[in-house]
């Protein structure tokens, strides 16, 4: 019974992880980092997986156990990355080739908090509801309907500090 | 608008992606490792104290039961072996003496550095084992891999001295404590005979006879399963488990999923959203993204669709020639056809039970949960295959 409990994880795993590997990607713009937060996410779940699969959905279980590592992982002070006043100088700098538009996303990202981030992704990305998203983040939908229109306003202000005037202009037609 | 744009913006953020470097067996090992110390805690084990007795009971246990419980004798399991081992773990200070030994399992079933007569003792780092097979003994580290056999030369960092004693200690003129983490082996004197069962989870049957194979074992009986997520023909079981070692030649038995199944990712996923209102009806915007094969036209069924169309129903070809026949199955059910993604909505004059794709490959149902009001969005299921 456990080996096919296994085999049902590994499956699982080989299905979600692409989802998975974005989702984090999406929440701390670094692919080394969406990495460890998928790993760890995953661990997390097989070490639960005969109640995940019992009692529910375990793709929304580990949409809430990166969401959440991800959050716990920003507001420990030791990991967070570290402020600095002069801004090294980067590899972008020194290549000739432009940016594309997806890394200035990625960039532009880094600009809102993570909270407002997680918000974003939840919804815009994951395709959550209000309600779903205040459930995973275990808050309140009001709550998370001020965090996504600030963090829309961020993200604008950000793309347009970035030169995507266009982009950002996009965003702000009425639905 | 807005909104789609948002989401344009996200898409297009994670086009390009990294090179994944997930490891899935390292997730199940350590998925096991915190399910255990979770036991343990439970037993009212202070917290501090949780981790070295994980292992302790970790290293208690016989082979085998770490891994998966065998569900029934296939090829040759080994006998525990005594193993002397000390408090020494990977990232302790350890002494850096080195000692190039061939090792050797004696008569009365210790593994020794050299040969008899002048034979050294050799007390492992804490959480190894060992077992022995016909003549030939195996030592795994914590992890149970396995790190050296009987027959191979060493190179065992560490140093003599010990005040430990007991059996395969006393009664030898020397002891060497081994601190130092593998590998051990110093060459390709690896002695045949002994052979690690590899992970055949997931892989087609095509493959995991292949990788039997490749490392000298032989295929038992095979048996079909249907599982539903598991692609068709791929080992869903198996069966002694992966890490088990066995001897060379003896049979793996393996459990296959049923051809008919779906057809693995992409058939697990449905990506939209579904929305709830406060009286429990359901409003939905789906779109089966996943669904393997071009999707022809998405329908909406009123009604569970198992009632209507049968799974052992004949295989359907969809194509526009075929147009006629699915024209009959709208009929019988009632269809409305969208070729778009499609809105579920409550102010349509039935519930709606159902969802198809008609697809190049099939016809691929999700059935949504009206009754239970919960928000989950369900897999997909081939209704009829294509062709």
């Amino acid at each position: 019974m456990r080996q096919s409990a296994e085999a049902d994880f590994r499956g699982w795993v080989s299905d979600q992880r692409p989802r998975l590997r974005r989702t984090a990607f999406l929440l701390c713009g670094d692919w080394y980092l969406a990495d460890d937060l998928v790993q760890d996410a995953c661990t997390r779940m097989f070490s639960v997986w005969d109640r995940v699969t019992g009692t529910g959905s375990p793709d929304a279980y580990a949409r809430r156990v990166v969401v959440n590592l991800y959050l716990d992982h920003r507001r420990r002070p030791a990991r967070r990355e570290e402020l600095v006043e002069a801004v090294p100088e980067t590899a972008e700098a020194a290549s000739a080739e432009p940016l594309e538009q997806s890394d200035v996303v990625v960039d532009a990202l880094r600009d809102l908090a993570p909270g407002q981030r997680a918000v974003l992704v939840l919804r815009y990305w994951e395709d959550l509801t209000v309600e779903e998203t205040a459930h995973v983040l275990g808050t309140s939908p009001g709550n998370v309907k001020a965090q996504s229109s600030r963090a829309i306003a961020s993200l604008r202000a950000a793309l347009t500090a970035r030169g995507l005037h266009a982009v950002a202009d996009a965003m702000k037609e009425p639905s | 608008m807005s909104d789609q744009h948002v989401k344009d913006l996200l898409q297009a953020a994670v086009s390009s992606v990294a090179p994944d470097r997930l490891d899935v067996d390292a997730m199940v090992r350590g998925g096991r490792r915190r399910r255990r110390a979770r036991t343990v805690a439970t037993l009212g084990v202070a917290a501090t104290v949780v981790a070295v007795v994980a292992v302790a009971v970790m290293t208690l246990r016989p082979h085998g039961q770490d891994v998966v419980t065998p569900t029934g004798p296939t090829g040759s399991t080994g006998v525990a072996v005594t193993l002397p081992t000390s408090q020494w773990r990977d990232g302790d200070p350890g002494m850096s003496a080195l000692l190039i030994v061939t090792l050797s399992l004696t008569a009365e079933g210790c593994i020794v550095g050299g040969t008899d007569a002048g034979a050294t003792a050799l007390i492992w780092p804490a959480g190894y084992t060992a077992e022995r097979f016909d003549g030939v003994a195996v030592v795994r580290d914590p992890s149970h891999r396995i790190v050296a056999q009987t027959g191979q030369e060493v190179r065992l960092g560490g140093g003599y001295g010990s005040a430990a004693s007991g059996r395969c200690i006393d009664g030898y003129a020397a002891a060497w404590t081994i601190e130092q983490d593998p590998p051990f082996v110093t060459g390709s004197t690896a002695t045949p005979g002994i052979v690690t069962v590899p992970d055949l989870a997931g892989l087609s049957e095509a493959a995991a006879r292949a990788a039997l194979a490749g490392v000298g074992l032989t295929v038992g009986a095979v048996t079909t399963e249907s599982s539903a997520g598991a692609p068709a023909r791929t080992v869903i079981a198996f069966d002694p488990a992966a890490g088990s070692a066995v001897a060379a030649g003896s049979s793996v038995r393996l459990a296959v999923s049923a051809a008919a199944g779906p057809s693995g990712s992409a058939a697990a996923g449905l990506r939209g959203r579904a929305v709830q209102n406060t009286d429990c009806a359901w409003s939905a915007r789906l779109r089966l993204d996943f669904v393997p094969g071009q999707v022809i036209r998405y329908l909406v069924c009123p009604i569970p669709v198992d009632a209507a169309a049968s799974p052992a129903g004949p295989p359907v070809e969809v194509s526009p020639a075929q147009a006629a026949r699915f024209a009959a199955i709208d009929a019988a059910l009632r269809l409305p056809d969208d070729t778009s993604p499609i809105d579920v909505c409550p102010t349509k004059p039935e519930p709606v039970r159902a969802v198809l794709a008609v697809t190049t490959t099939g016809i691929w149902s999700v059935h949504l949960p009206l009754d239970t009001c919960a928000v989950v969005l369900p897999a997909v299921s081939r209704v009829l295959d294509a062709g």
